[in-house]
């Protein structure tokens, strides 16, 4: 699939460029990106409203989409009515319509107000009828761009367990968002895009990193990362099951970074040792729940560095976060660095997790601003920690020390 | 191409019903005097056309064969049947554009929006063929038989109408001009149709001109079978017909070749 130029005069524009890809049954694809970057010219290609100017979309079956907000209502008329005029615009029969309505509105939840003029409602209420109205007319293929965000918690995570009852049942999904914590938990793989290129097409953790490294870090380190992947994909056939890290996901994560390439550019500061010690100053894997284990990592310098800052990120095994933090936000950044000075960082953490195997991840950062940084170095789950299991049986990843009581009422 | 236009209405129709009983009552929804504005237009246009032409052109409809039926509705019969074909038109150049979430949000097959504006001029010209009943009753009371002919009269301006409709909103699209262009179509069109005159007062040397537009048949059926009782010619009605389905196959074929294009351009 590729774009299609401009013609509004000017030099051409190409909004998409060799983008090419697969989405199976079953299978839900997320794609990333900048503002910008193409995201919803190339939904549009999908769903065919839209012609490529060169390449091809083959798609089988029938096409539910999102991709607008009260896009295909008409103000003027009842929800009812909008529902019955969108379904027919799907194709379905005034039969086919009748049996789903009741669903539809139980899942819309719209209440009294579905007898009442569309140009009415919410930007809440819309979504929800419009993600209704596609979603229980059980398309094969469901694309949905960023209209979901709309809705509140609650009815974001009941789109997206449906969504998961559509992909039992084989509908694809493509779906397009900013928010990388739902391109984890709901996609199989996720696509980056950057101004109409396709910079990363994978496994959703990979390109989660990647696409945050493209947002906060700085060029170099992101072309760093880049050739990185491409070299360890190359090196390593098996795909990682392992997330990379994320020091916090409102600030900026890491990026999938494994040992930065010796001869990759200037690389200002280095991570040279690291370990994980208990209360005894021993290297240990095992912690008992709620433990004092401290992460400590030598930072060598090679050029001189305003303000350093280092981040610890710990994750599950699904790649959940499970902890993270910064020197940042304890104001204890590392000023001052100079060329040939090496320093330590020890971040002491009582371990209050549950049992399970972790991964730990951590990086050092130059701070550039008010909340603007750019990565140094970073290594990804480079530590594994094991926390075995407390006396009581817990589940969760955050152990919470909890004291139970019980009466009895006469 | 031609297996696709004989399956589209199959697939299709209900949504074109659905989305032209929506239109017309769109239409009147939220104001004041509801459907009573479609029958009051139309009404009142008749009233100032009337007043205007008898009382001051002091013209006179000017063929002995019509003379009984009143001035005015054979004016009102030509008028509604030209609107049904005019109306679509005129909003032709910005269809598209009005519905621009259609085109670019939605997967919807927007050869459906010409036919949807077309069908709707139809039914209500069908809506605003009441007074002429009530008025027949009135004068003649009695209602020829042929009068329920009038809506398969009005079948070849709806045909025409949607032709027209699909080929001036494809290129509608692309050039907005053909908003200006459209305006002065139609006006021109209006007085080279005997809306206001039957065909007869046209002088013979140019009535040639007359005979080459569609519509000139379509009111003159129309003014036969609700006004003179007599049903219209059959080849006539066959050769206009004809006309209309032309006109579809080659609007459709216009509109879906330059459908690709729409959701660039707008």
């Amino acid at each position: 699939m590729l774009g299609r130029p401009n013609p509004a005069g000017g030099r051409p524009f190409w909004a998409l460029k060799d983008v090419s890809f697969d989405v199976a049954r079953g299978e839900s694809i997320g794609i990333l990106g900048r503002n910008g970057s193409g995201k919803s010219t190339l939904l549009q290609i999908i769903c065919g409203t839209l012609r490529a100017t060169t390449g091809h979309v083959a798609s089988h079956g029938r096409i539910g989409a999102l991709l607008e907000l009260g896009a295909g209502f008409n103000g003027n008329f009842t929800g009812r009515e909008n529902v019955r005029l969108n379904a027919m615009i799907m194709g379905l029969s005034r039969r086919e319509i009748d049996e789903r309505m009741e669903e539809i509105l139980a899942f819309a939840e719209i209440g009294d107000f579905i007898d009442q003029p569309v140009r009415i409602y919410s930007s809440g209420m819309f979504v929800r009828l419009a993600f209704a109205v596609q979603a229980c007319l059980r398309p094969d293929i469901l694309v949905i761009d960023e209209a979901l965000a709309v809705g509140d918690e609650k009815f974001q995570r009941k789109c997206y367990a449906f969504m998961d009852s559509l992909k039992e049942r084989g509908t694809a999904v493509v779906l397009v968002t900013h928010s990388t914590a739902t391109v984890e938990k709901y996609c199989d793989r996720a696509l980056l895009l950057h101004q109409g290129t396709m910079h990363g097409l994978g496994p959703t953790s990979a390109i989660v990193n990647q696409y945050h490294a493209l947002l906060f870090a700085d060029e170099k380190t992101y072309l760093r990362l880049l050739n990185a992947t491409e070299q360890k994909s190359t090196r390593e056939n098996s795909p990682s099951a392992v997330s990379e890290p994320e020091a916090q996901s409102s600030q900026a994560p890491a990026a999938s970074a494994p040992e930065p390439d010796p001869d990759a550019g200037v690389q200002r500061a280095r991570i040279s040792q690291w370990a994980l010690l208990d209360c005894d100053g021993a290297s240990r894997e095992y912690f008992r729940p709620g433990e004092q284990a401290t992460l400590r990592f030598t930072v060598e310098c090679r050029d001189t560095i305003a303000e350093m800052q280092a981040g610890v990120a710990i994750r599950t095994v699904e790649g959940v976060l499970a902890y993270g933090t910064s020197t940042d936000y304890y104001g204890q950044n590392m000023m001052d660095a100079r060329i040939g000075q090496s320093f330590d960082f020890c971040f002491e953490i009582a371990l209050f997790l549950c049992a399970g195997t972790y991964f730990i991840s951590f990086s050092v950062a130059e701070k550039l601003g008010q909340g603007d940084m750019a990565y140094l170095d970073k290594k990804v789950d480079q530590i594994v920690l094991r926390v075995q299991e407390p006396d009581h049986r817990i589940s969760g990843i955050a152990y919470l020390e909890t004291r139970m009581r019980q009466y009895r009422h006469q | 191409m031609l297996h696709q236009l004989l399956s589209w209405p199959r697939k299709n129709c209900q949504l074109v019903a659905a989305m032209t009983a929506r239109e017309i009552a769109s239409r009147f929804r939220g104001s004041l005097a509801g459907l009573a504005w479609l029958l009051l237009t139309p009404l009142l246009v008749l009233a100032i056309y009337h007043f205007v032409f008898t009382e001051i052109f002091k013209a006179r409809w000017a063929t002995p064969a019509s003379d009984d039926a009143p001035f005015a509705l054979s004016l009102y019969t030509g008028l509604i049947v030209f609107t049904a074909f005019s109306e679509p038109v005129s909003r032709a150049p910005g269809l598209l554009a009005a519905h621009v979430n259609l085109v670019k949000r939605v997967v919807f097959p927007l050869e459906a929006l010409p036919m949807v504006a077309a069908c709707s001029g139809g039914v209500i010209a069908c809506l605003q063929a009441a007074p002429i009943i009530a008025g027949l009753v009135i004068w003649k009371q009695s209602l020829p038989w042929t009068a329920i002919l009038f809506p398969l009269m009005l079948l070849p301006v709806i045909l025409l109408a949607f032709g027209v409709t699909a080929i001036i909103s494809a290129f509608g699209a692309y050039l907005t001009d053909l908003s200006h262009l459209t305006g002065i179509l139609l006006t021109a069109a209006m007085f080279l149709s005997p809306v206001f005159y039957p065909v007869e007062a046209v002088p013979e040397a140019v009535r040639w001109l007359y005979q080459l537009n569609p519509l000139t048949a379509s009111i003159e059926n129309a003014r036969a079978v609700l006004l003179d009782g007599v049903p219209p010619p059959f080849l006539g009605y066959l050769r206009g017909l004809a006309t209309g389905l032309l006109a579809v196959v080659i609007g459709a074929a216009v509109f879906v070749w330059l459908k690709p294009g729409f959701a660039d351009v707008l």
